[in-house]
């Protein structure tokens, strides 16, 4: 009976022990693509600066604030084409910019020592991923 | 010519009274000897028994001699013969043994109804002990296919999941990525789900037929089979008396 019994628990365990789990993570947010992705962002901002922007006798005009994006294709899942677009979140003013991996965006009637902000996506394959924004204090 | 009579020839003129008697002696005992013993055999006469079943039977001769001869010399005239052999019913009956003759007697012993019905107890025995085991074993038979087909489906569920969450992985089609984490996963895990609930409730089930099965072959190994009393042999024992081992009364032959 002892015998009997060790093999049939034995037959048991190894059934159990050859149950899987659920692969899947919880919560399931690690790729760059996926609109609830939270790691690093596809589209960073490198550098802002500010450029003041003179008329044709030499006057300052305006003051723009010029945001350095780069956008992160080592973190891409696999290669492909894509679209960066940027937004100016005061008027909604949209930019885009094909394949490239480095770009800069600058936004007009600025005031030194205020915060600004430009959001920043990709579109590939015809859908968008998450937006980014980001935010800095022009110097 | 006068012949001299020899000495022997006086001798034996001399003792011929005697030597009559002698011939006549030696003529009755050729007589006994020669014709005699024919004249002794023929009152009695041989019985060969031809009995059903042949190897173990049993006979009482006239109510007195209990025995396992399969030919018997008896003299003229009427015998009873009571014969019973293990499992078979006394048979009683008278034969007429001829002086000089041989004759067999063939006899089928039938069953007793005690062992015809011990046949029939041993029967549903039998049947009873094969259900015993058989239910049991087909229950866990279908409860190890039920579990296998089961596990089958958990593991068709499970490799789902780990394909798509390769796809989820490396795809880089946010549209694909959105239509997996709202639509095709959400269904495979369920279906993942279900089909390890099934798997646990499957396993449960086979492990209790399982072990209820050992169970069941246990206790059908343990059960004894139904003993067959055999009441004709009582009967049959009690025809005649036989000396115990120690030559007084109560001997039980065997």
């Amino acid at each position: 009976m002892n015998r009997q019994a060790a093999f049939f628990l034995v037959a048991l365990a190894v059934l159990f022990g050859a149950c899987l789990k659920d692969p899947i993570p919880d919560p399931l947010n690690s790729n760059p693509f996926d609109q609830d992705y939270t790691g690093t962002p596809l589209v960073e901002v490198t550098s802002t600066n500010s450029a003041v922007i003179l008329d044709d006798d030499g006057l300052p005009i305006d003051t723009v604030m010029v945001f350095h994006f780069q956008v992160r294709t080592d973190l891409f899942p696999a290669s492909t084409s894509y679209r960066a677009i940027t937004r100016d979140p005061r008027d909604g003013s949209e930019l885009t910019y094909q394949d490239d991996d480095q770009f800069a965006r600058s936004i007009a009637n600025v005031v030194i020592g205020q915060t600004y902000c430009m959001e920043a996506q990709l579109e590939v394959v015809g859908t968008t991923t998450r937006v980014w924004t980001h935010c800095a204090i022009l110097q | 010519m006068n012949r001299k009579p020899s000495i022997g020839s006086l001798v034996d003129r001399r003792s011929a009274r005697p030597r009559k008697v002698f011939r006549l002696v030696l003529a009755f005992l050729l007589v006994s000897g020669i014709f005699g013993s024919p004249a002794i055999a023929q009152t009695t006469g041989q019985l060969r028994l031809v009995v059903d079943p042949g190897h173990d039977f049993q006979v009482i001769l006239d109510g007195a001699h209990r025995m396992q001869e399969r030919v018997l010399d008896l003299s003229e005239g009427n015998h009873r013969l009571q014969l019973w052999a293990p499992t078979r019913r006394i048979v009683d009956t008278t034969v007429y043994v001829r002086a000089g003759s041989s004759r067999e007697l063939v006899v089928r012993l039938p069953y007793s109804a005690e062992f015809l019905a011990h046949q029939q107890e041993v029967k549903r025995f039998r049947e009873r002990l094969w259900l015993n085991k058989a239910l049991p074993t087909v229950a866990t038979v279908g409860a190890a296919a039920w579990t296998t087909a089961a596990y089958l489906d958990y593991r068709k569920a499970g490799r789902q999941l780990r394909d798509d969450k390769d796809l989820y992985t490396t795809s880089a089609d946010p549209g694909e990525i959105a239509e997996l984490k709202n639509d095709r996963i959400p269904a495979h895990q369920d279906d993942f789900r279900r089909s390890k609930v099934m798997l646990g409730v499957s396993t449960g089930v086979f492990a209790v037929a399982a072990a209820y099965t050992i169970w069941s072959y246990r206790r059908a190994d343990r059960t004894p089979l139904p003993l067959f009393d055999d009441s004709e042999k009582v009967r049959f024992d009690g025809l005649v008396w036989l000396p115990g081992p120690d030559g007084r009364g109560g001997g039980r032959p065997d």
